[in-house]
């Protein structure tokens, strides 16, 4: 596994992968995770969203596909604290 | 709660913040610190971290995926990371915001990430701007990343700019 390294840019399914999957790992015990890690995940959500864009650039229906899923759990994300635009402004803000 | 964070948060509430309140802020966030203790890593986020910890310091993690999505080099040690925190809020071209959260009331900086990293820190991946996350709450600093534009930041409409110099007009 990668550690350390630039991996973004050389896997952009895996990183966009990686961070959705800490978020989900979130919504399933919110109150198990210290006060300002959760505060600090909900304000890095635009390098989520950053992480997206890239793999919309290299593999659209990827993209597509995670982005499903983040819309399926839309309310609960904002619950976090995660600026959550509607689907439409989200696929625009993606490029998709 | 500190009193001048008390004082902070409480502008949320009378929107009516002095001219120099900025400087309160910021100087908050020059003087602040990562969570001192340990949490649990999830299990993805253990995957990527050397030796595969159940539990870190926040700022390892944060630093970890900054180095993966190329914005900070991987030669950069956490106490770095921390500093350019904090040099954010020295930057004086530094915007300087307060906005409520799910968890708690914070104090943000828009610095310029020329002026808060270091050259030979920087990754292929560093936006413009370099973006602070201070809890007024816990007292802590939350988290530090580049951006490439303020848009890209979502910053809550409602947000109060104790400071927001011109580059931040001029930029997307």
């Amino acid at each position: 596994m990668a550690t350390e390294t630039f991996l973004a840019p050389r896997d952009p399914l895996g990183y966009a992968r990686w961070l959705w999957q800490g978020y989900l790992e979130l919504l399933e015990d919110p109150d198990g995770y210290d006060e300002v890690f959760i505060l600090a995940e909900a304000e890095e959500w635009p390098l989520f969203v950053e992480a997206l864009a890239r793999l919309a650039q290299s593999d659209p229906a990827a993209a597509m596909a995670l982005v499903d899923e983040v819309m399926a759990r839309v309310e609960e994300l904002r619950a976090l604290g995660v600026r959550l635009e509607d689907r439409e402004a989200f696929l625009k803000r993606l490029g998709l | 709660m500190p009193e001048a964070d008390r004082y902070l948060a409480g502008l949320l509430a009378t929107r009516q913040p002095r001219a120099t309140d900025w400087m309160l802020a910021a100087g908050r966030v020059a003087v602040a610190a990562f969570p001192p203790y340990p949490i649990p890593v999830r299990a993805w986020d253990r995957a990527y971290l050397p030796g595969s910890p159940k539990r870190a310091l926040s700022r390892r993690l944060h630093l970890t995926k900054r180095i993966a999505n190329g914005q900070l080099d991987p030669g950069v040690g956490e106490e770095a990371y921390e500093e350019m925190a904090r040099r954010a809020a020295a930057d004086p071209e530094a915007g300087v915001l307060l906005y409520a959260g799910e968890k708690g009331p914070v104090v943000a900086i828009v610095s310029r990430t020329e002026w808060a990293v270091p050259v030979e820190a920087r990754g292929p991946a560093a936006g413009p701007i370099w973006f602070v996350v201070y809890s007024l709450r816990s007292g802590v600093l939350a988290t530090a990343y580049a951006a490439s534009s303020l848009a890209a930041l979502t910053i809550p409409a409602d947000a109060i700019w104790l400071r927001k110099p011109s580059w931040l007009h001029a930029i997307p």
